[in-house]
């Protein structure tokens, strides 16, 4: 079981490994996304399916900002819910916001499990068996990469 | 039961681009965490790393970071990112001074939007942001 919040957001992983979450991300009612309220627990794994219908897997772990969230299923692979902006989930697409989880690539990370995710305002961090990964928003240094994105190409792994 | 992970095939769109920074470390990572505009870093040892905004003092580092700073200013324009920083901000993960913490090992650590904890042996050390009492 895991369990993450935000400013104004809360995921919860349930004995099964099912997302649990109400909030927002935000003016976004992510917990309800067709009702006003958004004051109780909305069991992901019962509203949302894959975009080939296929059932969400089990979780382990899950750690949350207040834009977005980045879970672990038992296989390693990691999924981004919510703001899909700057690149939070490792990958820049046209879409900037999902309501369903989107598992993110993981040949950055040479395919290797992911271990732990942390999830700041607009960036995110990716602990992996090979080593840590970082995206997202670089306004402040968050990342901790702005040198070396200078010295080394953005997918190369130099660990 | 839900659907098992071997069946569920992975949603990427077309104009997916992996985007992802790595860098090296020189100890094993055992935490990550993430505050608004900065993060945190635990290592195997105990140490404590952080990178990103240092206003509030929530980086855990004080000093100022000016041969960063000017490279920074040098070469924003091949960077992608946006400016902003002041001299407290960390371009790069950056060790905190274990006598912060009393150079007793950290335990665990946890990154708000403006203040940093970190566990040290039953003890909590907070730095940041301290309007609203969040340090004991």
């Amino acid at each position: 079981m895991s369990i993450a919040s935000s400013e104004n957001c809360l995921f919860y992983l349930d004995e099964r490994g099912g997302i649990l979450v109400t909030g927002s991300f935000g003016n976004k009612q992510i917990a309800d996304k067709d009702a006003s309220q958004s004051k109780r627990f909305k069991h992901m794994h019962v509203y949302f399916k894959d975009k080939n219908n296929n059932e969400l897997p089990q979780f382990n772990f899950i750690s949350a900002s207040s834009k977005h969230a980045i879970a672990i299923d038992v296989t390693g692979q990691a999924w981004v819910i919510g703001s899909l902006k700057h690149g939070v989930g490792g990958f820049e697409s046209a879409n900037k916001f999902s309501f369903t989880p989107i598992a993110i690539p993981m040949s950055p990370f040479h395919h290797a499990k992911v271990l732990l995710t942390a999830c700041g305002t607009d960036h995110s961090l990716v602990l992996t068996t090979f080593g840590l990964y970082s995206c997202g928003s670089n306004n402040f240094g968050q990342t901790g990469m702005t040198v070396l994105v200078l010295l080394s190409t953005n997918s190369t792994n130099i660990c | 039961m839900y659907g098992a992970a071997n069946n569920v095939q992975l949603v990427l769109e077309q104009d997916d681009n992996p985007i992802y920074n790595t860098f090296p470390m020189l100890e094993r990572i055992v935490g990550i965490s993430a505050g608004d505009c900065h993060s945190l870093i635990l290592t195997e040892s105990g140490n404590v790393w952080s990178a990103g905004n240092g206003s509030f003092g929530r980086t855990g580092r004080f000093f100022f970071n000016l041969f960063l700073l000017l490279l920074y200013n040098y070469l924003n324009t091949y960077i992608r990112t946006g400016s902003g920083l002041d001299g407290h901000d960390s371009l790069v993960f950056m060790k905190i001074d274990p006598r912060h913490f009393d150079n007793v090992k950290v335990d665990a650590i946890a990154a708000g939007d403006t203040h940093s904890l970190c566990l040290c042996s039953g003890s909590v050390y907070g730095f940041g942001d301290n309007c609203s009492v969040k340090e004991k």
